[in-house]
């Protein structure tokens, strides 16, 4: 299996993920509102310059690390 | 959960821990990592082929340290209400904050999760995407909405996750 095939996989995995807040949004709830915001943030591709400069930050970022050299950001995600 | 993926997932954590608790002793180093905790209640599906059940309600609590800008380290437990299970999973996220919003980012993962019934095994390697949101940050500066999907390696079971966290943090050691 290589790295593209895992990546595929996990992101493969946010369909699930958007099926959950999909059926949130259609829901007759106070949370439906909520759940369409959500959605509308999801389904905000990443350009493939975001995509690029992710992927070459990273190995300085995995070394940086590595050597005890943090530079910390608060991710909401974290919490997920 | 069997004695083995007990076993991996303490030796996992106890790597983890002992990586993060020996870099403060360095005199060099600037500034540390920030460590950040959360809990709160989630949905929670199951898919997959062999999915013993579809749904249930879990509490859930989680700490995390993000060490670079786009690099968290992670390890989360949940408690299924409704079939009584453990489950938990640590690793690794990617993440990706939204430059019109910093309030919403986005992540893909790789960790190991197991979970105390057979429903949830094996324990394995998994990847998998989620969010985490502050939908209002001035009002509730420590509400988050969060969510996950992960994918097993080894059986293909998606165990989706989401829902309310308070989180608390930075902390600094």
């Amino acid at each position: 299996m290589t790295i593209l095939d895992i990546l595929s996989r996990a992101v493969g995995s946010v369909s699930d993920l958007r099926r959950v807040v999909q059926a949130v949004a259609d829901s007759d709830t106070d949370l439906a509102p909520v759940a369409a915001e959500l959605l509308t943030k999801l389904d905000v591709a990443l350009s493939a310059e975001d995509l690029a400069g992710l992927a070459a930050a990273l190995p300085g970022e995995i070394i940086n690390a590595v050597q005890g050299k943090f530079d910390p950001r608060f991710h909401p995600g974290g919490a997920g | 959960m069997t004695a083995r993926s007990v076993s991996r997932l303490a030796l996992a954590v106890v790597l983890l821990l002992g990586m993060l608790l020996a870099w403060p002793a360095t005199p060099a180093r600037a500034a540390g990592p920030d460590f950040y905790g959360a809990a709160g209640v989630n949905g929670a599906w199951l898919t997959g082929t062999d999915a013993a059940w579809p749904a249930d309600f879990e509490a859930h609590g989680i700490i995390w340290t993000s060490l670079t800008p786009h690099i968290d380290l992670y390890g989360s437990l949940q408690y299924g209400f409704s079939n009584s299970y453990l489950r938990g999973i640590g690793g690794a996220k990617v993440t990706a904050t939204d430059v019109n919003d910093p309030n919403f980012s986005l992540y893909l993962l790789a960790g190991y999760r197991g979970g105390s019934v057979d429903a949830l095994q094996p324990s394995e390697w998994a990847t998998g995407a989620g969010f985490g949101w502050r939908p209002s940050p001035e009002n509730w500066p420590r509400f988050l909405i969060a969510g996950e999907a992960s994918l097993g390696m080894e059986s293909n079971l998606v165990i989706v996750h989401a829902g309310p966290r308070v989180y608390f943090g930075p902390l600094k050691f």
